[in-house]
C-alpha cells in the first residue's frame, strides 16, 4: 500500500528543513543562493531522498511514506527534466552544475527504486520504470568515464546500473509479454560486451524479445568485439545512437588497446610509417586530430611533420581504466 | 528386486537393505528412492503425507531414513496425483536438507549412502526443471526466473560443504568421494542458469584434490571432463577444451551413443579451431551431419560457404551454444583463402586486391581495403600468418618459408 | 537429412533412431541438453593414444597437393584481376 501524493512524504519535508538537510535544488528561488542552513525548501521541488537505513523496513515500509506509481511516474520525469535542462550535456558535463544536478537525480532515482521495491511493484510497472531511468544512467556513466566529473563515484554508479538493469532484465525474462524497448535492450548487452565471452549465448536467449533489426545490430556489434576486427566495430559505432555508444565505452576502452597492439605488430617493419589521422578513423576518434595526439601520447609515439606515426616506435603499455584519454569519441 | 504389492512391501525392502549398510546396497536403496523407478508408478506408494499418519509402516530404528522414505512418497504424490511440481521440488529440497543434517553430517566414517544421495540430487534437478516451466506458464512474474535452480544449488552446495570437510574419515570411507559427482551436479544446474562463474572454486578444489581423484567413479569423470571442456571453450581456453573433451569422448563407452554425440557437438569445433578436421565418416557416424557443410567449406576457405552454412543449421547450433565458437572458424576459413590466393600468386609481396578478388569470389562483398587490413592485422598478430602488410604498397609481405604455419603448430587461439 | 532429434522429441525416438544404443532413452531425459547417466559406474580408463577410431581426424586437409574445383575457380578469378600467377 502506497499512499503518499507528494515527491516528498510531508514528514520527511518537515524533517530536513528542520535540520538543514536541503538540497540547493530543492530550495526556493530567494534562498537557494545564500548558506545552505538558511535553504527554504520549495514544496515543488523537494524529492524524498534515499534512505541508508533500509534495513528499518519497519520504520520505512508505512503507507504514508511510500508513493504509488503514478507519483513515482511524476517524479522520475521532474528528475529527468532537471537533468535534460543542462542542455548540450557533453559540453557541460565538466560543469559544477552538472556534478551536481548529476548526484541530486542518481540519489533521487534510488529512493524511487526504494520505494519501488518497498511496495512489491509489479513486473510491467516496474519495467516502465526501469526504462525511464536507464537512460540517465547510461548516459552519464559514458559521460563521466570520459571526463571529470567530481561527484562522480565508479562504484557506487556501477552499482545503481546493475541494480537497474538487472530488475530490468529480471521482469522481462519472467513475464511472457513485455516488449523491452530496443535501446535499453542493446545497452544492456553492450554494457556487458567487454567482460562476458558468453555474451552471445545469452543475446540468443533474448531473442524472441527484440525485432529483427536490433537483434541483428546487437550481434554485429558483439562479433565484430568478439573478432577483434577494430575497423568494423568503429565504422558501426560512428553512427550508433548516443545512448548505445556510451554503453560501450568499456568496450571501446578494451578494443583501442587490442588494436594497438595488433597494429604495432602487424605493420611493423624498421621504417614502416602510417597516417596519423588513418588510426583515428580505424579507432573511432573524433575529427580533431589533436585527440588522437594525446591518446597516441601514451604509446610513446608523436606525430612527425607530415602526420605519419614510425610504427616501430609504438610503446605497448597497459592503459589504466580510468584513463579519459583513451576513451574519447 | 522383488515385486511390491503394498507400502508394507516398499519399507520392508528398504529395511533389509538398510541392514547391510554398504555401496551396493546404497545402490540398491537408491532406485527406491529414484522418481524413476518402476514403483514410482505405484498408486500405494503415492502418498500424501504419510509421515504423519497415525498407523503406518516404518523404517525401524533409523528415524532419519524413515523420514525421508515419508517424504519420497510425498514427492510421488505431487508428481503422480496432485501434478504439483512445484511442492514436489520443495519436498525434494527437504529431503536432501534431512539427508545433509541427519545423515551426511552425523554419520562418521560412513559413505555407503551416497549413491541415494547422488539420485536425490540428479531428481532434484530434474524437478527444478519442471517446476521452473510450471511457474514460468504463470503470469505472475513475480518470482524470479531461475528460483528453483538457485534453491536447488543452494541445497546441494550446502551438502557439498558438508562432505568436503570430511577430514578425518578412515580410508575407504570418506565422503569426500562425493565431491566429482556433485560438482557434476551443480555443473549442469549452473549451465541451465547461465552462471559458470559459480563453479571456479570447485573446479579448483577438483584440481587440488590429490590422491582422491583416483577414488571417483568412471562414470563422474567423464561427465566432469565434459562439462569442464564445455565451460573451457566458452572460456575460449581451447587447450583446456580439447584436453578434456578428448578425455570424455575417449573414455565414454562405446555403446553411449548419444553422450558421445553431446561430447562430440563440443568436441568438434575445438578440434576444428585447432586445425584438424573431423572426418565425414565421423560425422555421419554420429548423426551430426550439420557439421558436414561448415566442414566442407572451412577446408576450402570459402567464407560465404561457412556462413551459408552456419545460418542454414542455426537453430541446431544455437542450441547447443556453440555459434559463437563456429563464428571463430571464419577467422581461419579466410586464412585459409588467403593461403591459396598467396600460393597461387606465388611471390613473397602479394597485392591487398588478390585477396579482395578472392574474398568476392565466394560471396564476400562487403569488406572494403580498410577492413582487409584489419582482418589480414589480426591473422599476422595471432601468429596465423608470417609476414607483415605494408600498407603505402597495399601489399602483404610474407615470409619465404612456412608463412601460414599448419594450425595445430600455431599454439595462440 | 539434417533433422537429428533436437527439438522436443517423443519420448524414445532417439532411441529407436539409433540401432547402436543399447541404452534405452529415459522417459524424463528427452531433453538434449542433459548428459545421461551412465548405466554402470566403472570402467577401465582409456589413456591418450588408445583411441576407439583411428582415421577420425584429418591434418593434412591443409597440405594441398592437387588442385581442387575451388582452387581453379581461384586462380581464374586472379587471372581475370590482372594479377600475374606463379
Amino acid at each position: 500500500m502506497a499512499t503518499c501524493e507528494s515527491m516528498c512524504p510531508s514528514t520527511e519535508v518537515k524533517f530536513r528543513s528542520r535540520n538543514g538537510l536541503i538540497n540547493q535544488l530543492e530550495a526556493t528561488a530567494s534562498s537557494r543562493n545564500g548558506p545552505r542552513y538558511k535553504y527554504v525548501a520549495d514544496p515543488q521541488k523537494m524529492v524524498k531522498e534515499y534512505s541508508r537505513s533500509a534495513a528499518d523496513t519497519h520504520k520505512y515500509n508505512k503507507p504514508d511514506l511510500l508513493r504509488p506509481f503514478p507519483v513515482l511516474m511524476r517524479t522520475v520525469d521532474y528528475l529527468l527534466e532537471l537533468y535534460y535542462a543542462l542542455g548540450n550535456r557533453r559540453q557541460e558535463a565538466s560543469s559544477n552544475q552538472f556534478s551536481s544536478i548529476f548526484s541530486f537525480v542518481s540519489d533521487r532515482l534510488r529512493s524511487v527504486r526504494q520505494d519501488m521495491v518497498m511496495q512489491n511493484l509489479d513486473g510491467k510497472s516496474t519495467v516502465i520504470l526501469m526504462e525511464k531511468m536507464l537512460p540517465f544512467y547510461i548516459e552519464t556513466d559514458g559521460l563521466c568515464k570520459m571526463m571529470v566529473v567530481p561527484s562522480y563515484n565508479p562504484k557506487l554508479h556501477d552499482f545503481q546500473l546493475e541494480e537497474c538493469f538487472g530488475r530490468w532484465h529480471d521482469e522481462i525474462k519472467s513475464s511472457g509479454d513485455i516488449t523491452p524497448n530496443s535501446l535499453i535492450s542493446a545497452a544492456f548487452f553492450f554494457r556487458q560486451l567487454h567482460r562476458k565471452p558468453t555474451l552471445l549465448h545469452e543475446l540468443f536467449i533474448f531473442r524472441p524479445k527484440l525485432s529483427q533489426d536490433t537483434f541483428n545490430l546487437i550481434r554485429s556489434i558483439c562479433s565484430s568485439f568478439y573478432s577483434n576486427n577494430y575497423y568494423r566495430f568503429f565504422c558501426q559505432f560512428k553512427s550508433l545512437d548516443s545512448l548505445l555508444r556510451y554503453s560501450l565505452s568499456d568496450s571501446v576502452f578494451t578494443l583501442r588497446q587490442s588494436a594497438m597492439r595488433i597494429i604495432s605488430v602487424a605493420f611493423r617493419t624498421s621504417v614502416a610509417r602510417l597516417p596519423s589521422k588513418l588510426l583515428a578513423d580505424w579507432l573511432g576518434f573524433p575529427v580533431n586530430i589533436d585527440i588522437f595526439n594525446v591518446f597516441l601520447h601514451l604509446y610513446n609515439v608523436i606525430p612527425d611533420d607530415q602526420g605519419n606515426i614510425l610504427v616501430s616506435a609504438i610503446k605497448l603499455v597497459e592503459i589504466p581504466y580510468e584513463n579519459l584519454p583513451s576513451r574519447q569519441y | 528386486m522383488s515385486f511390491l504389492r503394498s507400502v508394507g512391501d516398499y519399507f520392508n525392502e528398504i529395511e533389509n537393505l538398510n541392514y547391510g549398510q554398504n555401496w551396493k546396497n546404497g545402490e540398491k536403496m537408491s532406485k527406491l528412492l529414484s522418481l524413476e523407478d518402476e514403483h514410482s508408478k505405484h498408486s500405494f506408494l503415492q502418498v500424501n503425507d504419510y509421515g504423519e499418519k497415525n498407523r503406518r509402516c516404518r523404517v525401524a530404528e533409523d528415524e532419519a531414513l524413515d523420514e525421508i522414505v515419508c517424504l519420497h512418497l510425498h514427492v510421488l504424490y505431487n508428481v503422480h496425483e496432485a501434478k504439483d511440481l512445484i511442492t514436489a521440488q520443495s519436498t525434494q529440497i527437504r529431503i536432501i536438507q534431512v539427508f545433509n543434517k541427519e545423515i551426511l553430517q552425523k554419520r562418521r566414517d560412513e559413505n555407503w549412502f551416497l549413491p541415494i544421495f547422488y539420485r536425490l540430487c540428479t531428481d532434484l534437478r530434474w524437478l527444478s526443471k519442471e517446476a521452473q516451466s510450471c511457474a514460468s506458464g504463470d503470469d505472475e512474474g513475480d518470482s524470479n526466473a531461475d528460483s528453483y535452480f538457485e534453491s536447488a544449488a543452494k541445497a546441494i552446495t550446502e551438502c557439498y560443504r558438508t562432505c568436503v570437510s570430511d577430514v578425518h574419515a578412515e580410508e575407504g570411507r570418506t565422503k569426500k568421494v562425493a565431491m566429482l559427482n556433485m560438482t557434476n551436479q551443480l555443473f549442469q544446474i549452473y549451465f541451465q542458469i547461465n552462471k559458470l562463474n559459480l563453479l571456479k572454486p570447485l573446479i579448483r578444489a577438483i584440481d587440488n584434490c590429490g590422491p582422491l581423484y583416483s577414488k571417483f567413479l568412471m562414470a563422474d569423470k567423464v561427465a566432469y571432463n565434459y562439462f569442464l571442456g564445455r565451460k573451457a571453450l566458452f572460456d575460449g581456453e581451447l587447450s583446456l577444451a580439447e584436453k578434456s573433451l578428448m578425455y570424455a569422448f575417449r573414455n565414454c563407452p562405446a555403446e553411449c551413443m548419444s553422450n558421445k554425440k553431446k561430447i562430440l557437438i563440443y568436441l568438434i569445433p575445438v578440434k576444428m579451431f585447432l586445425g584438424h578436421m573431423p572426418t565425414a565418416s565421423l560425422l555421419h557416424e554420429y548423426r551430426l551431419d550439420e557439421f558436414q557443410e561448415v566442414v566442407a567449406a572451412v577446408k576450402d576457405g570459402d567464407v560465404g560457404r561457412v556462413d551459408a552454412a552456419l545460418t542454414k543449421n542455426e537453430p541446431f547450433f544455437i542450441k547447443c551454444g556453440i555459434f559463437l565458437v563456429l563464428e571463430k572458424l571464419r577467422t581461419i576459413t579466410s586464412r585459409t583463402l588467403f593461403k591459396k590466393v598467396s600460393q597461387i600468386i606465388g611471390t613473397t609481396q602479394i597485392p591487398l586486391e588478390a585477396f579482395l578478388t578472392g574474398l568476392r569470389l565466394v560471396g564476400v562483398t562487403d569488406v572494403n581495403m580498410d577492413e582487409l587490413e584489419c582482418i589480414i592485422a589480426n591473422l599476422i598478430a595471432e601468429k596465423k600468418i608470417k609476414g607483415y602488410l605494408a600498407h603505402q604498397q597495399q601489399k602483404l609481405v610474407i615470409s619465404k618459408t612456412n608463412a601460414f604455419p599448419t594450425l595445430s603448430s600455431v599454439t595462440s587461439s | 537429412m539434417s533433422s537429428t532429434s533436437n527439438t522436443a522429441a517423443p519420448t524414445g525416438a532417439a532411441a529407436k533412431k539409433d540401432p547402436k544404443a543399447a541404452v534405452v532413452v529415459d522417459k524424463k531425459e528427452t531433453e538434449e541438453e542433459e548428459f545421461e547417466e551412465f548405466p554402470i559406474q566403472e570402467w577401465a580408463e582409456r589413456a591418450d593414444g588408445e583411441d576407439d577410431d583411428v582415421n577420425v581426424w584429418e591434418d593434412n586437409w591443409d597440405d594441398e597437393t592437387h588442385e581442387s574445383e575451388f582452387s581453379k575457380q581461384l586462380k581464374e578469378e586472379l587471372r581475370k584481376g590482372g594479377h600475374p600467377i606463379a
